[in-house]
């Protein structure tokens, strides 16, 4: 179906756009600027 | 059972979700080695993350009837082709951030001077990259369907191995015990995919043989393959479903095509695909011959009057072979004895072309059943509908009834009227959740 599928068109992006907030959390931990670890 | 269904579909995206998050967020605690610059850090974070996302891509293709339930196959490809592209950029941006950081890296582009961990890395975005062109343009470059799956599970393979290869030799983020194990149990598990997808999943097929009883000509050029199992209980599905078709090869050849049952889902002896000629395999299909052996794999698809038993009556909007899933759903319904109220509109070009249109006016004396034919080309005298199914044609004929359960519409056929009809629907004030769509023509 059109509609579900442009549906999870969008939860493709989201998880796109999760995966990239860990990768920058974890970048930032791993260059200390920002020392959580 | 729509109550079930979603609660299943919500929690399969939260288990998406801690899979493709878990090697990232492992990575992110315990002992790490030392840190590097951030842009570096950034571009190996990148690389993690997209990985992932591709090895699950197997997950989502090796057709497991428990996760495509609640969404349908056609919406679980198309999220596969999406999730590929998000993945696929983020994995193009990890090379790309260590070229710019530190354009001395672009010396690792020399497959013939680079150390192997970046030719593996070096070769895995090329496939990859080959890949997905191929795939999105399969059609403009020509590439026979069969070809392109072939092709397209041999890259997808030699993609993730040599990623996990570029992980393993590169080294940095696997040196404590625990992430080895971790790493180690990513590539087990796809592995096991990969044993269940091209040696399990064929082995059982090869044991459950079906033979070919008749093979019908209809109108339109289509062909109905009638198949009886030979020497098991056979397969029940629910109308309206499909299943993977392999003939001529072994299922081991991984050359099979998806097909909706045209015939009653309440008659186990046999079943059967009515099949239109439209490419390479489907013109074959009239070759077949009595007691030749094929191969199913099903059923799938959410596409069933069986999913909505509450709808107060049914109605089908079918385009040309898009009349398959439909047929099964009315054949099954008489069958029962269904007495509910059904509407179907079916737009074909000529009226030679109306497959089952004889079949169809025959069911009408066994169902509550109204047909309005839709004609491109429709003969002198016509009296009927003609042109497109459209807006103003569905306001004519859809019951005027819009609460929820009232009707649930079905639709099948050539993608512009699948479209033109869903934006149709949703005008007329149908329910997002009253319609629903079968689409094959995906790759």
């Amino acid at each position: 179906m059109k509609v579900r599928q442009r549906i999870s068109t969008w939860l493709a992006i989201l998880i796109g756009l999760l995966i990239l907030a860990l990768a920058l959390l974890f970048a930032l931990m791993q260059s200390a600027w920002l020392p959580l670890s | 059972m729509r109550g079930r269904l979603w609660l299943q579909g919500v929690f399969w995206i939260l288990v998406y979700l801690l899979m493709t998050t878990t090697p990232l967020l492992i990575l992110l605690i315990g002992p790490v080695p030392p840190g590097r610059e951030f842009w570096r850090e950034l571009s190996v974070a990148l690389g993690f993350g997209g990985l992932a996302m591709m090895a699950l891509q197997f997950v989502l293709t090796a057709r497991f009837k428990v996760i495509k339930a609640p969404y349908g196959s056609d919406v679980i490809y198309h999220f596969h082709r999406q999730i590929s592209l998000v993945a696929f950029v983020l994995i193009l941006v990890h090379p790309l951030l260590l070229f710019i950081n530190a354009p001395d890296t672009l010396r690792l582009l020399n497959l013939f001077a680079a150390p192997w961990r970046a030719r593996a890395g070096v070769v895995a975005v090329l496939l990859l990259a080959a890949l997905i062109v191929a795939s999105l343009w399969r059609k403009a470059f020509r590439i026979e369907y069969t070809r392109w799956r072939i092709w397209h599970g041999l890259l997808a393979i030699a993609v993730v191995s040599l990623a996990m290869a570029h992980i393993v030799l590169a080294a940095h983020y696997v040196n404590t015990p625990w992430k080895r194990v971790l790493w180690a149990g990513y590539g087990l598990f796809w592995i096991g995919l990969l044993v269940w997808i091209r040696l399990i999943k064929p082995m059982l097929l090869l044991r459950r043989p079906y033979a070919v009883d008749q093979v019908i000509q209809e109108r339109g050029d289509a062909w109905t393959l009638v198949v009886k199992p030979v020497g098991h209980a056979g397969m029940s599905f629910m109308p309206g479903q499909f299943a993977w078709l392999t003939a001529w090869k072994s299922p081991f050849a991984d050359t099979e095509h998806p097909f909706s049952f045209s015939s009653s889902a309440s008659q186990s002896e046999s079943v059967a695909f009515t099949i239109k000629e439209l490419g390479d395999f489907t013109r074959t299909i009239k070759d077949l011959q009595p007691g030749q052996v094929v191969y199913l794999d099903g059923p799938f698809g959410a596409f069933s009057v069986d999913r909505h038993p509450h709808a107060q009556s049914y109605v089908f909007v079918a385009g040309g072979i898009g009349i398959t899933p439909m047929m099964s759903m009315l054949r099954t319904l008489a069958d029962r004895g269904d007495r509910r109220t059904l509407l179907l509109i079916y737009a074909n070009n000529t009226w030679e072309d109306v497959a089952f249109r004889e079949e169809i006016d025959s069911l009408r004396q066994r169902l509550d059943l109204r047909v309005v034919h839709v004609l491109r080309d429709p003969p002198e005298g016509w009296q009927g509908e003609q042109g497109f199914v459209s807006k103003d044609l569905l306001a004519r004929h859809l019951p005027p009834e819009r609460s929820r359960d009232a009707f649930e519409v079905f639709i099948c056929g050539p993608k512009p009227m699948m479209d033109a009809v869903e934006t149709a629907l949703v005008e007329l004030g149908v329910h997002l959740g009253d319609f629903h769509s079968e689409r094959f023509d995906l790759v």
